[in-house]
This record gives C-alpha cells, sequence and structure tokens, in this order.
C-alpha cells in the first residue's frame, strides 16, 4: 500500500506515465475521428478501435512503474526495505489504477470523436473494467521482466503482445456485443475467460515475481 | 543417449513418408454435384500428415520448455537451462513448419494463405511467444540472470496456452463466424490405414525431437565447458 | 549479540569469478573493514550481506540477539545499508524519503523520530526540500539517515565518506563507533586510509 501511495504521490508530481498514456490515447482517437470522417462505423471496427488505443496506451505507459525503478537507481533502495508482496501488488494497483483512469477519459472522449450512438452500456462498461484488470494482471511481471533487461526499445509490447491477446479477444467481443444491444447473457463465456484469465495471470505473477526481482 | 537412436529415427521418417504416398490411400471427399454426391480423390490430404504433427511437437516443444525452466528455477543448475533452451529451439522451428504447410494447405483448400482461422491464430501466436523467448535471452547480459529471467517468461508465457487453444476460438466464432472446416472435420475423413500412418508420423516426429534435442543439449554444454577451460587456462 | 556467519561464500559473474571462498563471523560489537583494489569483490560482499545478491557459492546466515536465525523480514527491518549504487527518490524530500521506507520497513509513522534522524546528520534546515535541489553531500547525508533508519543491528557501508566534507566524515565515524559499542555489527568497504582506521579488524579481499 505504502508503494502504491509512494508511486501515485510521485505520478502526481511527476506526471510522466499519464502524459504518456492520455496524450498518446487522446491523439490517436482525433486521428482515426479524422480519417473516419462522417463515416458510420459498425459495432466490429468501433469495438476493435476501442481496444487498439488502449492496447497502445497501455504499451505506452504501464512499463514504466517498473523500468524507471531500475534506471533511476532506486531498485536497490526498494529491495532493501519492502517486500516482494509489497513491491508487487504496490506496481499492480497502480497500474490498475492508471489503465482505470485512461478508461474514464476515454470514454466521454470517444462520446464526443466517435460517438457511440446506443449500447448496453453496463456491459461496456463490465467489458472495459475487466478488461483492463486482465491486461493489468498480466502485464505487471512482464514490466518487471523488462526492467532487468538491458536493451528496452519495444520489448515490453513484444513480450506483452502473446500474453494479452486472449484479453483482447474477449474484450473487443463483449464491447462489440454491447454495442449490438446484446444482453448480458450473451457476453457470459467473454466475462468468464476476462475474469479467469486476471485471476490467474494474478496469481501466477505473484509466484514468479520474486525470482525476478531478487537477484 | 544410444547412437542408435539416430538410426531408429531415421528408419521411423523413411518409413513414414513412404507409407505416406503408398500405404495410405489417397483420401477421398464428398463433391456436391447437380443433386448428386461423389467421393473425389483428395492426394493433397496429405499434408495433413506433416503439418499436424508439427504442430503437436511445437506444443510438446513448449511444454517441456517450460518444465524445465520451473526445474532451472529450483535447482538453478545451468543444465536445465540448456534444455529449456534447446526445446523452445525446436519448438520455433516445427512451429514455422507447422506454420508454412498450414499456410499451402490454406491456399490450395480456400484459397488464400491467411484466414484468420483460429487454429492459424494460435500457432501464430505461439511463434510469437518462442520469438520473444528469444528476443529477451538476447536482451539480458549476465549469464545467471538471463536464465533465471527467460525461465520466468518461459512459465508466464504457458499459460496462455490452454486459454489459446480451448477458450479463445469458442470467443472468436461469434467474432468472425467462418465457413471453414475445421481440422476436426478431417480426422473423420482418415480411414484405418491412414491412421495408422498418421500416428506413425507422429512417432517419428517426436523421436526426431528427441534425437535433436539431445544433440543440441550436448552442443550447449560443450560449449559452455570450453569457456570456463579456457578462462582457467588463462587464470594459470 | 547479533552475527553474521559467512561461509565458503563465493559469487561469480558470467564466469567471471569475483569472490572465493570467503569464510568469516562477524560479531555484533565489531567493526570490520574489507578492503582490496578496485574490483576485488568489496561492494559485492556487501551487497551478498544485505541480502541485496544471492551467492553462487557457499551461505550467509544471520543470527538474532535473541539467537535465532534471520529471516528475510528480520533483514529488511534490523539492516542498514549505504553505498554509491543506493539512490533516493529525487522527486521527494529526504523526510519523504524517509517516511516511505519508513512505512515499506514496517516501522510506521514517527514524523519527530525521522526529523530527529535527519537533524541529527545536518538535514535539519533542508528536510521539505526535494533531493533533486540538493548537493552531493547532503545527498550522501540523507542516505546515511536511509541507512540508520530504525537502529540497524547490522551496519553495512560502502565508501561512506565519499562526497563529504570533514564535518561529515567525522559524523560517519562517530556513527561508526556508537553503532558498534551498542552491539550493532558493522562492515565497512574502503580504501580510505581514515576509515580503515575504524576498524577493529580488517578482511582483506586482494
Amino acid at each position: 500500500m505504502a508503494i502504491l501511495a509512494k508511486d501515485i504521490r510521485s505520478e502526481v508530481r511527476t506526471r510522466a506515465a499519464l502524459n504518456a498514456i492520455v496524450l498518446f490515447s487522446v491523439v490517436t482517437l482525433a486521428v482515426v475521428s479524422y480519417a473516419t470522417g462522417s463515416f458510420g462505423l459498425s459495432p466490429e471496427v468501433h469495438a476493435s478501435l476501442i481496444w487498439i488505443i488502449v492496447f497502445f496506451a497501455a504499451m505506452a505507459g504501464l512499463s514504466r512503474t517498473f523500468v524507471v525503478e531500475a534506471e533511476r537507481g532506486t531498485e536497490v533502495a526498494l529491495k532493501l526495505t519492502a517486500s516482494g508482496t509489497q513491491v508487487f501488488l504496490g506496481k499492480f494497483l497502480f497500474n490498475l489504477v492508471l489503465l482505470g483512469l485512461l478508461d474514464l477519459v476515454l470514454i466521454p472522449l470517444f462520446q464526443i470523436l466517435l460517438p457511440i450512438r446506443e449500447a448496453n452500456w453496463g456491459l461496456l462498461g463490465i467489458g472495459l473494467g475487466l478488461g483492463s484488470l486482465a491486461l493489468a494482471a498480466s502485464t505487471t511481471l512482464v514490466a518487471a521482466i523488462v526492467a532487468q533487461a538491458g536493451v528496452k526499445g519495444a520489448l515490453f509490447t513484444v513480450l506483452s503482445f502473446p500474453i494479452l491477446i486472449p484479453v483482447l479477444v474477449a474484450g473487443v467481443s463483449s464491447t462489440r456485443k454491447a454495442m449490438d444491444l446484446a444482453p448480458w447473457a450473451d457476453a457470459v463465456t467473454e466475462i468468464q475467460l476476462l475474469v479467469s484469465y486476471a485471476g490467474i495471470m494474478l496469481t501466477l505473477s505473484f509466484f514468479l515475481f520474486d525470482s525476478v526481482w531478487r537477484d | 543417449m544410444a547412437r542408435a537412436w539416430k538410426w531408429v529415427t531415421g528408419a521411423l521418417m523413411t518409413a513414414s513418408i513412404l507409407l505416406a504416398f503408398t500405404y495410405s490411400p489417397v483420401a477421398t471427399r464428398p463433391r456436391f454435384e447437380g443433386g448428386q454426391t461423389t467421393m473425389v480423390p483428395w492426394p493433397e490430404f496429405r499434408i495433413f500428415f506433416f503439418h499436424v504433427p508439427s504442430a503437436w511437437i511445437a506444443t510438446l516443444g513448449f511444454l517441456v520448455a517450460m518444465i524445465w525452466s520451473i526445474r532451472y528455477l529450483k535447482t538453478r543448475d545451468p543444465k536445465q537451462d540448456d534444455v529449456a533452451l534447446a526445446s523452445s529451439e525446436l519448438g520455433f522451428v516445427f512451429c514455422a513448419v507447422a506454420l508454412a504447410s498450414g499456410m499451402i494447405w490454406a491456399r490450395r483448400e480456400w484459397g488464400a494463405f491467411w484466414n484468420w482461422d483460429p487454429r492459424q491464430n494460435t500457432v501464430l501466436i505461439l511463434l510469437l511467444i518462442y520469438g520473444g523467448y528469444f528476443t529477451l535471452r538476447s536482451a539480458i547480459a549476465d549469464e545467471d540472470k538471463r536464465r533465471r529471467i527467460v525461465a520466468v517468461y518461459s512459465i508466464f508465457a504457458f499459460v496462455t496456452v490452454p486459454f489459446l487453444v480451448f477458450v479463445v476460438p469458442r470467443v472468436m466464432e461469434t467474432l468472425h463466424p467462418s465457413p471453414i472446416i475445421k481440422t476436426d472435420q478431417q480426422s473423420g475423413v482418415m480411414n484405418a490405414k491412414m491412421r495408422q500412418v498418421f500416428y506413425l508420423f507422429l512417432l517419428s516426429y517426436t523421436a526426431l525431437y528427441v534425437w535433436i534435442l539431445n544433440i543440441r543439449v550436448r552442443v550447449e554444454r560443450l560449449s559452455r565447458a570450453n569457456v570456463v577451460d579456457l578462462q582457467a587456462q588463462e587464470v594459470a | 549479540m547479533v552475527a553474521i556467519h559467512v561461509e565458503k561464500l563465493s559469487k561469480a559473474f558470467s564466469n567471471r569469478s569475483v569472490l572465493r571462498g570467503v569464510s568469516i563471523t562477524i560479531q555484533g560489537g565489531e567493526r570490520l573493514v574489507v578492503r582490496g583494489p578496485n574490483g576485488s569483490g568489496k561492494s559485492t560482499f556487501l551487497r551478498i550481506l544485505a541480502g541485496l545478491l544471492t551467492p553462487s557459492g557457499g551461505t550467509v546466515r544471520l543470527s538474532t540477539p535473541d539467537g535465532n536465525s534471520g529471516s528475510r523480514d528480520w533483514q529488511r527491518r534490523w539492516t542498514g545499508y549505504l553505498s554509491p549504487d543506493l539512490t533516493l527518490y529525487e522527486e521527494f524530500s529526504a523526510l519523504e524519503n524517509l517516511e516511505f521506507f519508513a512505512r515499506a520497513r514496517g516501522l510506521g509513522r514517527n514524523r519527530d523520530r525521522d526529523q530527529g534522524l535527519l537533524g541529527t546528520l545536518g538535514l535539519g534546515d533542508r528536510l521539505h526540500d526535494p533531493l533533486s535541489t540538493l548537493s552531493t553531500g547532503l545527498r550522501q547525508r540523507a542516505k546515511l539517515a536511509f541507512a540508520l533508519q530504525g537502529e540497524p543491528r547490522i551496519l553495512l557501508l560502502d565508501e561512506p565518506g565519499s562526497n563529504l566534507d570533514q564535518t561529515g566524515r567525522e559524523l560517519i565515524a562517530r556513527t561508526v563507533r556508537d553503532y558498534a559499542d551498542r552491539g550493532s555489527a558493522v562492515v565497512i568497504a574502503t580504501n580510505d586510509p581514515l576509515e580503515l582506521e575504524l576498524g577493529t579488524r580488517t578482511l582483506d579481499l586482494a
């Protein structure tokens, strides 16, 4: 918890990760909106766009939480004082908060630039929320791994993408169904997938984290 | 490993290939024409013998890599990591073979090399995961650190496989309802003789995998031993 | 009495051997000075003692004052570590840094305690300034505060006098003697002649 508070406080002061994420998504959204103009978007395309933006924004911003500690050398102080559990949970929750904020910013923005006319809003929200949860759960360990590597570059994206495919598939599918005004029952498979995936990834990361974190 | 193994492998593979073209009858499939159903020969089906075992071995390679990665994390013995590395390399190659043969089949059958069929996707994603494994290996300089980190990734990434093979295709069906015949249907086409050849192929491929795995692991261990010896000589 | 038991400790990086079979027992109250040329493994040795690195061979065992074996949690609470590769959070002030690490260590919030510590180390009037605005000397003092937080039973100092002025070095010397007198095990890695004098024992890694 202390780590979460510290990271949030640091973020409030420097706004680095938030800038990366929000700016990226706003720009991408603007570009897409401009490109598609007045053409109506089918639910498939619309749903895909939302998730493309979320995915790439996550790739831009979620690795920072570990990479920055490694680059600035504060890793040592953390390893000396905090337990692996504390660090992992703190970073995971921080990434979750970041994604949550992204979602909250993105939906209104979509309404302005690429409006969603009608949808099963509950399902949309849940799909997006659970998808973000699964995203954060899957990528926290990868971020820790990338922080240990030498040349970072696009490593985070390369490693995360295959692991995130189930999340993207389920996310896009549930969002599309929401836009098709489908009832909740139709999206049960997707929701189950997202919840179980998040759970499994989180548990596994928890067990494996120490092996990455401890030299 | 007994020297005989390579002869066994050679024999199995030769037998499989020969039998695929002689013993196994040419597959047939129904054709609907003018209200009548006739069974027409379908020789292209033979690629099935090469394609499916490749995919299975690709998955096996990944599984073996994961298991030995767990063993490495427990023992920190580089020998375990050797096996994980070798298995990943082999799995990668078989994966590429599976993908390529699958694409050839797709082109013949459905006119396009790529169809976003869930099975094709799974093999592609497997390839991407292997790719990530090798990229990660080359990104870490210190050897012990590299083995440790890469072992974690190997274990973590493997968890996605059950999801990709079983769950995701179900979801994708609703996303892209496809007119594509699934591979399960293909196995219904096989009769007893073909099934025998198919299992022989599976056996041969596995033998091939084990044989090359053994060689690769030995090479890795030898190259490591040389480095240590050289350094010892320098110090002396 | 607290003690560090090192047995046949070795560490190698990518086949380059840095420590070979070091065995020593460091008792509370001792001031051990570790010396050796650059690259001889002084820093590596300290890092292993601090729990930052796992050995390639051999063992390091901590015994707590009541005779038990020191767990990881115990180590985190009761070890103080200072070294050039230690960096604190630059965007936070010295006080904020200490408060965060206190919470991480399980020490609980105690503003007076943290302020007091910083005061004795000469940072009393720069408590609330971000570390990025402090000189390297003051930053070194802040790092010392980090190491001394919670009154550690094991104090590991890697080149503690670097970047410090005369007053600062005297501070280090006083701190080292104080802690050893109170029963802590102190280990200093250095090649500085003045610091070498602080030791009651020497470990040569050459």
